[in-house]
């Protein structure tokens, strides 16, 4: 594979400082008589949808991006690729400037919008990839060599002649993957790039990233909705909520500080939320009923034994149904937010708060659900 | 220069299979087209019925002029014409703009590409069929400078009637318009099917000037219909061109840093 | 099957608001149709400048002017993208949607686009035909009886011209190509209507031809009555001949409706 060559010299390959961006919206009013005032006078007001993050990755990590619908990762994600102007702020990707530089700049990174395309609707794969070949000037030893690569992990040969229109969602993933990363760039951008496929193609497209990643040395900022997704492959994650960072450093620092990470949830018909406190009292669980007949109990795996926790549970009322799962990350960063938990604002390195010592209960006691 | 004209070559091929696959839409197109010019040849027809000439112009003359917009005009539907009728919708709105923005070539260069409709230049063919028409009826005697001047002249009210539409529609960075703003100027562009000088000195000088739309094919026919007295305006008709799309490219420019990608 | 109708009403106030949203739509269209008028008063006051008589084909300059004005006026008011939803519709098999409720397929429709037309009434009519009275010389109509006979005729020829693009956007069931038909259909009315010529400019063998086409119902009706061509007796006969071409579309709409549910429920869409 060819060296990437940019104009960067040393430091964080991407580097951001108080990167922020503000939008007008317009608010409509409701019903005949709103629509109708609406016709004469508009209301607007700014919405900061990015307000003075930070950055720094340096070249070769994998950094997971997360936070709730509406936290401003997309947008972050569009000023890091040049797509949108920041409000105020500096950006600097690979020693460019990327609004201002566009053209040159964005031959260095490649970006999947998971819920887009990127391919041309009506042609074939192959002839998409070969016009973005055309685009980017890949020489055809490297775009042969790429292709076979793409394949091995992707699969990607038994559909290359089929119209994009025609692919099954995880096909078009694999296809938007191949091209986004056609002309080797440094940096590769994804946005929700696993939302809505199936565990096969999930775990396909995690390995072919960390492949990627270790042998190109292909630096990866993505934002997911799936902590599976960054448990797989993620080095740090940054946390984002109403467009400020509120958490920098390890997974693991995050759910150590977190703490609550995991979930029970039974299904008991008639049976009594009181009644699971009570016989779980002595562990550190929280419980709910979030729809009848249907209880929660949310913990840290790290200080409680799931085992023990089903025993109990199991003892308290006739159960018909457990599943175990991971808490979902929407619900956990608003909770960070909304105070209800804990968490250390760590420094780069993510230092890993108290709770780890404790880690011996093995966290991946009861995995799925 | 050559990359450029390479990548236009191997969009062009893409979208010609593609379109492809759509032949009887295709060729419905063309009736559908043949017709609605047809309503408006007969409109002419009937005129000429009652009258021999029209402001100073004889039919054969308003059927060349009405032909010569008509070749512009077939030019524009097959690289512009989609591209500024759902630019909005789709560019801005469904912020496809998102995709253009992270490859390595210029915003309006890849939009432009991306919307051509290569079949579509069939309107060429009625264009130039109702100019071989006039030219015979009429026994134009085309001298050297008349055929050097043909091509010029018909890009030239191509950049004004593209580059035109293209400015309207820059205009959505600033102000979004489900369905966009090119509508009315659509219909604006009427007036420049017919020869000018059936217009008051008012709105010819508009025509002529803000909305220039009396060069995309009646200054231009004029000139080639032997008009002496239009030769110098007949002849300004590329440098208007040039200056028009100019300006839209400019716009263009200004606008794309006002893009705000839809969501968040 | 009839149910009441408070149900059309509700068809009607949400087509109505469903237009609010797209105002700005309607809108642009003011300054357009000031645009289709100008061009129209230029070609016929040239066409008048170039002729050696005062009156052409039965029609002075200022009637002339008068009626190129106003049918753009009327047009304002009956045209409506009905054709192109329907369509839209029947090809995706939305229409089956339709089946389960127990409302009349057509009416619903032509009450929404009678919801249509009358938000374009206030918004792009009025606005558009108070503009081109102040700016062209447009007679008003040409008594009270003209008048009212005019108001009639419009409604009329809203029927009509529904009653058409209805029957054309069910066409989706039977072709893929509706959308070439819409557009051919729009090219038809535009010429043989009288909208863009009166009818007796047009050569002597087509002028009787054009009488006897449903066509002429959306254009050419409304402005003679407009311009006081007729006097009431005949007014009245010609308003009736309106209604009848209304009630025999309507008809004709309504056996094409059976055979498009004929065709979706035993083909399945």
């Amino acid at each position: 594979m060819t060296a990437h060559n940019t104009k960067e010299r040393q430091g964080a390959l991407i580097e951001a400082n108080g990167l922020t961006k503000t939008f007008r919206a317009f608010s409509r009013r409701e019903g005949i008589a709103g629509a109708f005032r609406d016709l004469f006078h508009r209301e607007y007001r700014d919405v900061r949808a990015v307000d003075g993050i930070d950055l720094s990755i340096g070249e070769g990590e994998i950094v997971g991006y997360i936070g709730p619908n509406g936290a401003g990762k997309s947008t972050t994600i569009k000023m890091l690729t040049g797509i949108l102007v920041p409000s105020s702020g500096e950006v600097r990707v690979a020693g460019y400037v990327p609004w201002k530089e566009r053209e040159a700049y964005t031959r260095h990174i490649g970006v999947v919008f998971g819920q887009r395309t990127s391919l041309w609707w009506d042609i074939a794969v192959i002839e998409s990839l070969r016009l973005l070949q055309k685009i980017y000037r890949v020489p055809e030893r490297d775009f042969r060599e790429r292709i076979d690569r793409f394949d091995t992990v992707l699969g990607l040969k038994e559909y290359l002649h089929t119209p994009t229109r025609k692919l099954s969602l995880g096909q078009r993933m694999r296809s938007e993957l191949a091209a986004a990363l056609i002309h080797n760039p440094r940096v590769l951008f994804l946005d929700e790039p696993t939302i809505g496929l199936d565990v096969a193609v999930k775990a396909r497209i995690r390995e072919f990233l960390r492949e990627i990643n270790r042998e190109l040395r292909t630096t990866i900022l993505l934002t997911t909705h799936d902590i599976d997704d960054i448990e797989a492959l993620s080095h740090r994650v940054i946390v984002i909520d109403r467009g400020t960072k509120i958490y920098e450093g390890s997974l693991e620092g995050l759910k150590a500080g977190l703490g609550y990470t995991r979930q029970v949830r039974v299904r008991a018909e008639g049976a009594d939320l009181e009644a699971f406190r009570r016989a779980t009292a002595r562990l550190d669980a929280q419980w709910s009923e979030p729809e009848p007949g249907v209880f929660c109990a949310v913990f840290d795996p790290d200080t409680v034994a799931v085992a023990e926790l089903l025993q109990r549970a199991l003892g308290a009322a006739p159960v018909t149904d457990v599943a175990i799962q991971d808490v979902d990350i929407d619900r956990v960063v608003r909770e960070i937010y909304e105070g209800t938990r804990q968490v250390p604002l760590a420094g780069p390195s993510g230092a890993i708060a108290e709770g780890s010592s404790l880690r011996s209960a093995g966290p991946d006691a009861g995995r799925g659900g | 220069m050559m990359r450029r004209a390479e990548i236009f070559f191997a969009y062009l091929g893409q979208l010609l299979k593609a379109q492809m696959e759509y032949r009887l839409d295709f060729l419905v197109d063309i009736t559908t087209t043949l017709l609605r010019q047809g309503v408006d040849l007969a409109f002419l027809a009937i005129i000429f019925t009652k009258v021999s000439r029209l402001a100073g112009w004889s039919f054969p003359e308003v059927v060349f002029i009405y032909g010569f917009f008509t070749l512009v005009f077939g030019l524009y539907n097959a690289t512009f014409l989609s591209l500024i009728s759902d630019f909005s919708d789709r560019y801005l709105i469904r912020a496809e703009l998102d995709r253009v923005l992270t490859r390595p070539l210029g915003s309006l260069y890849q939009v432009f590409l991306e919307r051509l409709r290569p079949l579509d230049l069939n309107g060429i063919v009625l264009g130039a069929a109702l100019m071989v028409y006039a030219a015979l009826r009429l026994d134009l005697a085309w001298g050297p400078l008349e055929w050097a001047l043909l091509v010029p002249l018909v890009l030239g009210g191509f950049l004004v009637y593209s580059g035109f539409f293209l400015a309207i529609t820059s205009i959505n960075f600033w102000f979004e318009v489900r369905g966009g703003l090119a509508g009315p100027f659509m219909n604006l562009s009427r007036f420049g099917r017919f020869p000018a000088t059936i217009y008051g000195p008012g709105l010819r000088a508009f025509l002529s000037t803000a909305v220039p739309f009396a060069f995309i094919a009646f200054y231009p026919s004029a000139l080639l219909l032997g008009r002496e007295e239009y030769l110098l305006v007949g002849l300004a008709t590329p440098a208007v061109g040039l200056a028009v799309f100019a300006v839209a490219v400019f716009i263009w420019r200004r606008g794309i840093g006002r893009y705000q990608s839809a969501g968040s | 099957m009839m149910v009441g109708v408070a149900v059309y009403g509700a068809f009607m106030r949400n087509k109505v608001l469903e237009s609010l949203a797209y105002r700005m739509r309607f809108a642009v269209g003011i300054p357009s149709y000031l645009l289709f008028v100008t061009v129209h008063f230029f070609i016929w006051r040239a066409v008048y400048q170039a002729s050696p008589e005062a009156e052409i084909a039965g029609f002075n300059l200022g009637e002339i002017l008068t009626y190129a004005a106003i049918a753009w006026i009327v047009r304002s008011f009956y045209y409506s993208r009905v054709d192109f939803e329907i369509a839209e519709d029947v090809r995706r098999g939305d229409v089956v949607r339709d089946l389960l409720r127990p409302v009349d397929f057509q009416l619903a429709r032509m009450a929404e686009a009678f919801g249509e037309s009358a938000f374009r009434f206030l918004v792009l009519t009025l606005p558009s035909a108070l503009l081109v009275y102040l700016v062209f010389p447009v007679a008003l109509p040409a008594g009270w009886i003209a008048g009212a006979a005019f108001g009639l005729s419009l409604l009329l020829s809203f029927v009509v011209y529904f009653q058409i693009s209805y029957l054309v956007g069910l066409s989706a069931a039977f072709t893929e190509q509706a959308a070439g038909l819409i557009r051919a259909k729009a090219a038809a009315v535009e010429l043989l209507s009288g909208f863009l010529v009166p009818l007796s400019f047009f050569p002597a063998w087509a002028e009787p031809i054009l009488r006897w086409l449903p066509f002429r119902m959306v254009a050419d009706v409304p402005l003679n009555l407009y311009l006081g061509r007729y006097d009431g007796r005949e007014a009245l006969l010609l308003l009736a001949l309106q209604a009848a071409w209304a009630l025999g579309l309507y008809a004709l709409g309504r056996l094409a409706w059976r055979s498009v549910v004929r065709r979706l429920t035993i083909q399945g869409g």
